[in-house]
């Protein structure tokens, strides 16, 4: 033991035993381990994904036919706040999140995140803050003000009661999560790549998990300080917004987009990584144009800055601004469009075979495609100015976010399954499921465009039976509940396979990043020994080298085998031991975020479990020096 | 048999497909952006269906291009394809085809912006005003000196500048057929500009989420030929037929000024009456904020000429008998959360109407409409 020379340092008393090993309920309550934190993210943001989804189907039923008496208006405009909001903070974002954390450290062949357990940290503030968002169902209503919050609508003059309260507070606690993932894997990806890889021989995922972190990391603090400032207008009665007093609504739209519109590409750009990464494997040739296709998703990233007020081209900001933002906004088609076209031609000349996860990412470019074209339409303002607020506007963005980035993302679970569990997800029921859910997709969504065009307001919870609506809705609820049909079969698939495992070798699927270099489910040190990267897609040349000469040529046997892990001594590797202290904090911060709302005892007790926590955290050792770990 | 496959497949797309336009739009929709009446509508449709078909070359392109390579390169054998990495060549090419594209789109576009968004001379124009409340219209002709609500009087083949305020929370003015909307947002005066081409009824509707009954907040708009405009104007400064003392239609008149005037004027027909609707319906609003549970008073539209009303509820019902008795005794059964519900003294229980003085202020508030009889002794 080494530690005998050190002097001794300051530790926190320990209320709890510190939790220690890889099995078990506490292995997973206090892990720092990416893989776990990884899919704890992906059960509770699925979760999310059902009661997002269970709210669609309720403002689905109601819109079902003219005059519905289903639904009163209070709860629809709740539902679909809720379910705005929950889609997007509570299942695409942490959705991604999951693909970050499980794939990050593969694809760069490290043994974890930068910091583990600041990983941990913005699990547990994500599932607390999840949750006391969606406490306000039970405590008087849920908020009901849209997902963008527009005040006066929002401000306590006109929306007394805690709901959009608990929105506000919720979107400031999962903040803190976001943020933190975005700085941790920022600093990740910069420092812990494996010997050799330059950044322009990281995979694909890899790099767009960059470009979204930093979007992350620049685009939340705009949301955290108008959080703050609405917080602050709705319980201690400041005047940011209330237009009673003086205060600007407009100013709200401003910062709201400012961070709304790269929000958009926080969640689209995740999803176009995870389609470069499948669509290579299952065409088994190189991704076409890597740089073109990279850079454009920087560029998509970077010009997703200037274009925030194609949200407000109704407000009466002049023509002046509708014509700067409408022609900043189109020509974000440009790298969008590169994009498309590189994938299409990774397509052209291959040898394609149509697994599951090949299809939801064929299905994606499709469906994206259509989203990204409607959009062009509404990025001419004077056009915007008929179809602003309409379904087609809700059309369009599920297009890009149902139809882009969750088809993805069920690609990347039909993709990755194996890897992480060790065995495939049943095929047949996968096919099945895509082809219920493009059916349920494109009959849900595409009449939303006539809806749209035949003058439908959004966020209406019935219509006149005079207004030639029908049809369409009936036929937009149908689709909702065949989606709901593919989501459910996704589900029994999950359980069926689970029941009868179907055992996935390491490299199930002939892969090219060193995530298929190892055994599947990874080891928790996950490379026994660190890979060195002489290019991109390394693993697949590691495996034939004869190809880098060009054209397949000659012997095509692999010549690299997944990682041996029977003879790994794992005393040999040094990960950081678990810690409950994240677990804290996390808890800490919801409980003083509910605390704004009813008293400062619980503010006050929320703070101490922070407090407490950082400290704990802090004095904590990464390794109990009493375990044998040297 | 992959071919025949194939076919199956592709022949039950195109029925879906088919299915689905089967649906689409439909230029009978009282709200259809593609019926346009007014020069507005007319260029943001026409810039609209220029981006479209675009579009739908792109579209075709792309979908087309995605169905092709994906059947024509499925997985035949296990040979590894030809490891292609780019082409530096095509790649710039199709940067540079979209953008050039982007800029065909985008010249017509900023023609569009400059043709529909610039206001013309007010001299020359109408200016009307429209405030959008929680939820109905308030419309007034600062100019002519007449207010109405939720109905908006226009003259054909004029320019109309509509001044777009609100009082409360963000509503949108839109009339898909004439034009598209703008927000009225408070604390921020917007302006639109709109001109119909026909005369004829058209439906407007608040298009911008403003809390509870945001789906019952509508509008109609009304085009007449200028000399029915002129005289419609006339009507506003005409005041409503003498009431038979005793008849029914008198004693809902007593009812109605006794309980409902406070927040409903009826007769701004009058000389001077129009400053004096905008101061009481400032106080009305002034008011209400001060205690929003409690207050007797809210700002509330106004019924003058109302018996020429078409819709009652801010366009929800038509104006009728059998549906103003219903929306007086409970206008919650109609339009969930209207302010009359909550302040009007009249749903307090000690303070119920019977069902007789129901029925009396329904035939009272239909009676009102102008008459030229009554037009004559007044203007004497």
């Amino acid at each position: 033991m080494s530690t005998t020379n050190k002097p001794k340092q300051f530790q926190l008393p320990r209320i709890f035993p510190r939790p220690m090993g890889h099995y078990g309920i506490w292995s997973w309550v206090g892990t720092v381990d990416h893989k776990k934190i990884g899919i704890m993210y992906g059960i509770v943001s699925f979760f999310w994904f059902i009661m997002g989804g269970i709210e669609a189907l309720l403002i689905r039923v109601q819109l079902s036919h003219a005059e519905a008496n289903i639904i009163d208006p209070e709860l629809y405009n709740q539902l679909f706040t809720m379910h705005g909001t929950t889609m997007v903070f509570l299942v695409v974002m942490p959705l991604s999140a999951a693909f970050f954390n499980l794939l990050v450290p593969l694809q760069i062949g490290a043994r974890d995140v930068a910091f583990p357990r600041l990983n941990s940290l913005s699990l547990w503030i994500f599932i607390f803050g999840s949750i006391l968002m969606n406490i306000s169902w039970f405590t008087g209503g849920a908020p009901n003000g849209g997902w963008f919050g527009y005040p006066p609508n929002s401000t306590i003059n006109f929306n007394p009661g805690n709901g959009m309260t608990y929105w506000v507070l919720g979107l400031n606690v999962l903040g803190v999560a976001s943020i933190a993932a975005g700085l941790n894997f920022i600093v990740t990806i910069i420092n812990m790549r494996a010997p050799g890889m330059s950044m322009m021989k990281m995979p694909v995922f890899t790099w767009m998990t960059f470009i979204t972190s930093i979007l992350i990391v620049l685009a939340l603090p705009i949301l955290g300080v108008a959080g703050i400032q609405m917080t602050a207008d709705r319980v201690y009665g400041t005047n940011f917004f209330n237009s009673e007093a003086g205060g600007d609504p407009i100013f709200w739209q401003h910062i709201f987009w400012l961070f709304g519109h790269p929000e958009v590409y926080i969640l689209i750009l995740p999803a176009m990584g995870i389609v470069s990464e499948i669509l290579p494997t299952f065409a088994r040739k190189p991704l076409f144009g890597y740089s073109f296709i990279i850079f454009s998703g920087a560029g998509i990233g970077f010009m997703g800055w200037f274009v925030w007020s194609h949200h407000m081209f109704t407000v009466g900001l002049g023509p002046a601004a509708n014509t700067a933002f409408t022609i900043s906004t189109m020509f974000i088609a440009v790298p969008t469009g590169v994009k498309i076209f590189n994938w299409m031609a990774t397509l052209w000349g291959g040898s394609i075979k149509f697994t599951t996860a090949m299809l939801f990412s064929i299905g994606f470019i499709a469906m994206f495609t259509i989203g990204g074209l409607s959009g062009v339409t509404h990025a001419a303002s004077p056009s915007d100015m008929q179809q602003q607020d309409t379904y087609y506007v809700v059309a369009h963005f599920h297009y890009v976010l149902f139809g882009g980035a969750i088809f993805a993302i069920f690609g990347g679970l039909f993709f990755w399954w194996p890897k992480f569990f060790g065995y495939f997800l049943s095929e047949r029921l996968g096919k099945i499921t895509f082809v219920l859910m493009m059916i349920g997709f494109n009959l849900q969504f595409a009449p939303m465009h006539w809806l749209g065009l035949d003058g439908m307001p959004r966020r209406i919870y019935t219509y006149a039976d005079d207004m030639g609506w029908e049809l369409s809705n009936l036929a937009a609820t149908l689709g909702g509940f065949i989606i709901a049909l593919s989501v459910a079969l996704f589900m029994i698939n999950v359980i069926y396979s689970m029941r009868n495992k179907k055992i996935a070798p390491g490299d199930p699927w002939d892969g090219r990043t060193l995530e298929w270099s190892i055994s599947s489910p990874p080891p928790h040190y996950n490379f026994a020994k660190i890979p060195e990267v002489n290019h991109i897609d390394d693993w697949w040349y590691k495996k034939y080298p004869s190809l880098l000469e060009g054209s397949p040529k000659g012997d095509l046997t692999p010549k690299a085998e997944v990682e041996d892990t029977s003879k790994v001594n794992e005393a040999d590797i040094h990960l950081p031991d678990l810690s409950y202290y994240p677990v804290l904090i996390g808890i800490g911060l919801s409980l003083a975020a509910l605390g704004v709302m009813y008293t400062y005892a619980l503010v006050t007790i929320g703070l101490i479990l922070v407090i407490w926590g950082c400290i704990g955290w802090s004095t904590e050792p990464v390794n109990e020096p009493n375990e044998k770990h040297h | 048999m992959i071919k025949k496959r194939m076919k199956s497949v592709i022949k039950a797309g195109i029925i879906f497909a088919l299915l689905l336009f089967a649906m689409a739009c439909s230029p009978e929709s009282p709200q259809s952006t593609w019926d346009t009446h007014g020069p507005v509508a007319e260029i943001q449709k026409n810039l609209f269906l220029f981006v479209f078909w675009i579009a739908v070359v792109v579209f075709i392109i792309v979908e087309g291009g995605i169905i092709y390579l994906t059947f024509r390169y499925r997985r035949k054998d296990d040979k590894l394809p030809v490891q292609n990495h780019g082409n530096l060549k095509l790649e710039i090419a199709w940067t540079i085809i979209p953008a050039i594209i982007i800029v065909i789109i985008a010249i017509p576009t900023v023609i569009a912006i400059w043709d529909t968004q610039v206001m013309p001379d007010e001299e020359d124009s109408l200016v009307v005003e429209a405030v959008g409340h929680q939820w109905w219209f308030e419309f007034k002709y600062p100019t002519e000196e007449v207010v109405t609500a939720n109905e908006l009087h226009l003259p054909e083949d004029t320019d109309v500048i509509v001044k777009i305020a609100s009082q409360d929370v963000l509503h949108s003015f839109w009339i898909p057929k004439i034009a598209g909307k703008i927000d009225m947002v408070p604390n921020h005066n917007n302006e639109l500009y709109i001109k119909a081409d026909d005369p004829g009824l058209y439906y407007g509707q608040c298009a911008e989420f403003c809390g509870i009954v945001h789906a019952m907040m509508r509008f109609r708009v009304i085009v007449h030929t200028e000399e029915d405009y002129q005289d419609w104007l006339q009507e506003m400064r005409t005041p409503p037929g003498k009431l038979t003392i005793g008849s029914d239609e008198d004693e809902g008149r007593k009812l109605f000024v006794g309980n409902c005037s406070m927040c409903h004027s009826y007769d701004s027909y009058k000389k001077g009456a129009y400053t004096k609707e905008i101061d009481s319906q400032f106080n009305r609003w002034e008011e209400w904020k001060k205690d929003k549970e409690n207050s007797a008073i809210v700002s509330a539209p106004n019924l003058t000429n109302f018996g020429n009303r078409i819709t009652i509820g801010a366009g929800i019902k038509e104006n009728n008998y059998d549906n103003l008795v219903k929306w007086i005794e409970n206008p919650d059964a109609i339009k969930l959360g209207t302010r009359m519900k909550n302040h009007a003294a009249i749903y307090k229980n000690e303070n119920k109407l019977t069902n007789e003085q129901i029925n009396q202020i329904a035939k009272y508030l239909l009676s009102l409409k102008p008459s030229m009889e009554s037009s004559a002794t007044y203007n004497k």
